[in-house]
């Protein structure tokens, strides 16, 4: 049996504005339920990418498929089947809460017969029943989200993709978000979510897709970050040391900070606890030996200075060859 | 229900303001008759039905785009599942229903009160036409890139002009030519074509949203338009002469050239395309510009040719005008380029004023006729050096454009290098 298509699927994607590249051959896919991270420095593409999603730009080439459907051929059909909460939240100011909701789900194709309904349930789940007779402009910014987020799930998307839905807002608003996101995704509903602040975006995605001018430059499972491990000395030369383990296999690039070592370790468990073992069996002085899972955050700079520095030599590269 | 009505009639006819228009025009009908008698009845519902629905709602009809811009919900509009018809037709009417709930009882109350069926028959028109050009104009701008809302203005005034009576020159028109041969009355003639032309702003308006949501055009509405400009244009030739038909076809297919060259959206990725030899999305100067080729063939080599040597209009002299369109059409792309659409379409009338008209004046003035060649399709006939130069300028002209216009999409198109560290 075929697997099943993958909720967001995008295949060398390429676009830019009049003059300036902003996505140069983008490729990835998103599996149903999975909430990826989006990250980058400003001006990376994120929000392009997200754009070209939601069918609001239309892709130079590449291929671009949300829930199976081809965003570019049938772009109606692929937005019934999305929801996209941008930065700003789009909100009419003078129509009610209710209306809102209502006008989002007509304009999304939900059925008469279960519009009502949808209306009701979002703005349950939001908390927004006591709300919704009132104007978005008499609500608070945390509130005013929660109605936009609710305009982009009133009709039961497969994919949300949310443009820094955080900003913007309070700890106790920022922790709600986070609680919608996991439950969404529990529900089977694929987000792809951009923002600034890694650490909450660790919280609950569940994959990460790293952006810089315009290319990938790192996609995987958050879970599955670099491991790390963390060793200190009580005495002896960490420079021998380090020379040493970064000899040995699946020890990666040992960097010593006064009598830490710190190293990637491509071994299991077992692995580790053997490498420790035998350190202490040959007289290594280990005050302290722990593995330590790089942050999104660590895992992002990494890849970034990589990235640049690759580009860099490549700059390099071509400016010898043109002299 | 359309769900873009809905939600403008939601916005436009609050309970509010249901009860306030009947009663103004109430009032002021009531002023009128009291004070001026029955007899202006009919003049005071025609001009307030102008004001409220040419001069206000045509504003309206302005802003229905670009104000949801400005407040930043056109692109949650985008990113839903409407279609172009829907949103359209739901701009155009629902941004506009609460004019036409004031224009509606105006025309009731000018043909209750003796005015002319026709004239309530126009007001309507010129309500929808000021409504449908306006919207047009709007969606122009914002597909050159104006996005400020101060840009409303702009077809605000585009839609007041096109409800200001544009039924009236085409009739005239008609009455001193005629139309085929057709014994049409005139003002039946203007509101005839009046109607038509809203029909066919509410087809761009389509179209233009259809490009905004970027769903694939299926309808070949361009072409359907640039046929119906060519067939309606031809018929105020038709009294004229032999080739009267074919010449009024070309001057109008000229004119719908140069005017959608400078007015349509203009995406390097488009022209990238075309350079590329994939002619899925032609732009629609380009459509228009290979029909009046067709047209300016058929004077020339068709069984109905226009006049040689010594006429004004002679049989190269189409051809020499094509060349110049498509030197100016890569000079608007040029000047797009590198300023922007809005910005480049403006730089380049500045341009057009330059070289279709001070310069040759210049040249004129300092007695050099013959480098009007340069500047203008003139009329030559014959295979003589003043017809190779005739043809040959434009040619060259046009060729260079070209040519820099592709080194410059390619070169815009590059991949950025990676971001030094």
């Amino acid at each position: 049996m075929s697997e099943p298509a993958p909720a967001i699927s995008v295949a060398d994607l390429h676009f830019s504005y009049d003059g300036t590249v902003a996505l140069a051959g983008v490729s990835f896919a998103a599996g149903t339920g999975t909430v990826t991270a989006l990250v980058g420095p400003n001006g990376a593409g994120k929000t392009t990418l997200m754009r070209c999603i939601a069918g609001l730009e239309p892709p130079e080439r590449g291929a671009l498929a949300v829930a199976g459907i081809d965003v570019v051929a049938e772009p109606r059909a692929a937005r019934a089947r999305t929801g996209f909460l941008q930065d700003f939240f789009g909100l009419y100011d003078r129509l009610s809460v209710r209306r809102c909701l209502d006008y989002a789900a007509r304009a999304r194709l939900v059925p008469e017969a279960e519009r009502d309904l949808r209306v009701a349930e979002v703005a349950s789940s939001l908390g927004l029943t006591e709300l919704l007779e009132r104007t978005p402009s008499a609500l608070s910014r945390g509130q005013r989200q929660r109605v936009a987020i609710g305009t982009a799930i009133v009709h039961g998307p497969d994919v949300l993709i949310l443009d820094e839905p955080a900003a913007g807002l309070d700890p106790e608003a920022r922790a709600e978000l986070a609680s919608l996101i996991r439950a969404l995704a529990a529900k089977g509903v694929t987000l792809l979510v951009s923002s600034h602040i890694l650490a909450e975006l660790e919280d609950y995605s569940t994959d990460v897709l790293m952006l810089e001018a315009g290319q990938v430059i790192g996609h995987g499972p958050v879970g599955r970050a670099e491991r790390q491990i963390a060793l200190t000395l009580a005495g002896g030369d960490p420079a021998s040391l380090a020379a040493r383990l970064s000899a040995e296999e699946g020890i990666g690039a040992v960097t010593t900070t006064g009598q830490e070592l710190s190293f990637a370790f491509a071994g299991d468990e077992a692995a580790q606890a053997a490498l420790l073992a035998r350190l202490v069996r040959e007289g290594v002085p280990v005050a302290t030996f722990a593995e330590r899972r790089s942050s999104m955050q660590e895992l992002y700079l990494s890849r970034l200075r990589e990235a640049r520095g690759q580009g860099a030599d490549q700059s390099a590269d071509q400016g010898g060859a043109a002299a | 229900m359309n769900p873009e009505l809905l939600r403008n009639i939601w916005l436009e006819i609050t309970p509010q303001r249901l009860a306030a228009m009947p009663a103004v025009l109430f009032l002021l009908f009531g002023v009128v008759w009291l004070s001026e008698g029955v007899g202006e009845l009919p003049d005071a519902a025609w001009w307030t039905g102008i004001a409220i629905g040419v001069v206000w709602g045509a504003r309206q009809a302005a802003g229905a785009v670009m104000g949801e811009v400005a407040a930043r919900t056109w692109d949650a509009q985008r990113a839903s599942a409407l279609g172009p018809a829907q949103m359209a037709l739901g701009k155009l009417f629902g941004a506009t229903a609460y004019a036409w709930y004031g224009v509606a009882p105006c025309i009731a109350v000018l043909l209750a009160t003796g005015g002319a069926p026709a004239d309530a028959a126009t007001l309507a028109l010129r309500t929808a036409l000021s409504h449908g050009a306006a919207l047009f104009a709007s969606l122009v701008i914002l597909g050159l890139g104006g996005r400020a809302l101060v840009l409303t203005s702009l077809p605000h005034l585009l839609g007041m002009l096109a409800g200001a009576g544009i039924e009236y020159p085409l009739a005239a028109v008609s009455d001193a030519t005629g139309w085929y041969g057709l014994a049409l009355e005139g003002t039946a003639f203007g509101l005839l074509s009046g109607l038509l032309l809203w029909a066919w702003s509410v087809v761009g308006c389509t179209a233009l949203i259809a490009r905004e949501l970027n769903v694939p055009r299926r309808a070949p509405a361009w072409p359907a338009f640039i046929l119906f400009v060519a067939a309606y244009a031809a018929g105020f030739g038709s009294g004229d002469s032999e080739h009267g038909p074919l010449r009024a076809a070309f001057l109008a297919l000229g004119l719908l050239t140069a005017t959608t060259a400078l007015v349509e959206p203009k995406s390097r990725v488009e022209i990238a395309r075309l350079l590329a030899g994939r002619l899925g999305e032609i732009p629609p100067s380009i459509q228009a510009l290979a029909a009046t080729s067709v047209v300016a063939v058929l004077l020339g080599f068709g069984p109905v040719q226009a006049p040689s040597y010594g006429s004004d209009f002679t049989t190269l002299l189409p051809v020499a005008g094509v060349l110049f369109l498509a030197r100016d059409i890569a000079l608007i792309r040029l000047l797009s380029l590198r300023r922007g659409g809005l910005r480049g379409a403006i730089a380049a009338v500045v341009w057009f004023a330059v070289l279709y008209g001070m310069l040759p004046v210049l040249l004129a003035s300092a007695g050099a006729e013959m480098l009007l060649v340069l500047f203008y399709p003139v009329p030559v006939e014959g295979a003589d050096v003043a017809t190779a130069l005739a043809l040959g300028a434009p040619a060259a002209q046009a060729a260079i454009l070209w040519a820099l216009l592709a080194r410059a999409v390619r070169q815009g198109l590059a991949p950025a290098a990676p971001r030094p560290a």
